[in-house]
């Protein structure tokens, strides 16, 4: 009978156990959730050969969104590490920023205008 | 080299003050003599030199990628046969929205005789001198084309998105040049 009881006791023991480490658990996540900034998405209007804004901050995660506002085709793009190809006039294109840094970027078509992604984490 | 292509812009400053010192004129004598209509600026003739003005330039552009084997001249005439090919879309889907029908005037004419007459010129060079020639030209026309459209188009148009679109327009026109004159430098010998 103790082993029993023993037996019954450690399985109510373990039972509160796992439904502590269960609601633990739950507001860790719950915690975490409400403390994590939600994805944003940042516009970029090209217009009169210039990106607006020329600079964005941005968090690691957040998604660009470029809109081609102006008369002729133009490009968002950063050698070697993304490129919008031809964005004609009321077109757009996104990228979701992967890793922290300053991505300096420019029109492929009009090297005079540039523009720059600040991403932190 | 002929004078044509040595000083373009001094023909197209000249038609741009033309028609500058024509349409005050013309805007206090809208009821005068027939005569004096051929000068009067309309957004129909507005839209008929915005088309033509761009469409010279692609013309330009084509002659360029037919004759130049340098490759900053050549991505050069590649972007303003895109960048006015498309401003020319824009210019007259917006003049079918309006019911504007783009119509030819002395101005624009005049436009369009004076750059075929450069070109003309300029399909007898070959190699640098093309290269310069069609460069220079470039710089010219643009310098020309903002003359023209601060001093004429953008005051005389009367719709207002007609007006926008000059508006709108002129930053392209500007960057252009400034590219052109960045490629003028590097042509020099």
């Amino acid at each position: 009978m103790k082993g029993g009881v023993d037996r019954r006791t450690r399985c109510a023991a373990a039972v509160i156990g796992w439904a502590f480490v269960a609601v633990g658990a739950m507001l860790f996540l719950g915690t975490g959730c409400g403390a994590s900034r939600a994805r944003v998405t940042h516009r970029v209007e090209i217009v009169a050969m210039r990106f607006e804004p020329a600079v964005l901050h941005v968090a690691v995660g957040d998604t660009v969104h470029w809109t081609n506002e102006d008369l002729v085709p133009h490009t968002a793009t950063r050698k070697g590490t993304f490129d919008s190809g031809d964005l004609p006039p009321g077109s757009f294109w996104t990228l979701v920023v992967a890793h922290d840094g300053v991505l300096d970027y420019s029109c492929r078509y009009h090297p005079v205008m540039k523009g720059s992604i600040v991403a932190g984490s | 080299m002929n004078s044509l292509i040595e000083s373009p812009r001094a023909a197209f400053v000249a038609l741009a003050l033309s028609i500058a010192l024509m349409t005050p004129l013309t805007v206090r004598a809208e009821s005068a003599a027939p005569e004096k209509d051929a000068a009067k600026l309309t957004d129909a003739r507005i839209a008929a030199i915005v088309l033509a003005a761009n469409t010279i330039d692609v013309e330009n552009g084509n002659l360029a990628i037919a004759k130049s084997k340098t490759s900053s001249v050549r991505d050069f005439a590649k972007q303003m046969i895109r960048d006015h090919t498309s401003v020319n879309e824009k210019a007259a889907a917006l003049a079918a929205r309006l019911n504007v029908v783009p119509e030819k005037s002395p101005a624009s004419l005049s436009l369009v005789a004076t750059a075929e007459t450069t070109r003309d010129k300029m399909r007898k060079l070959s190699g640098a001198a093309f290269d310069r020639a069609y460069v220079n030209n470039e710089v010219s026309y643009h310098q020309a084309v903002i003359d023209l459209l601060d001093q004429t188009l953008v005051p005389g148009a009367e719709n207002k998105d007609l007006k926008a679109l000059l508006v709108n327009v002129r930053p392209a026109f500007v960057a252009h040049l400034e590219h052109a004159k960045m490629i003028q430098r590097t042509l020099i010998k």
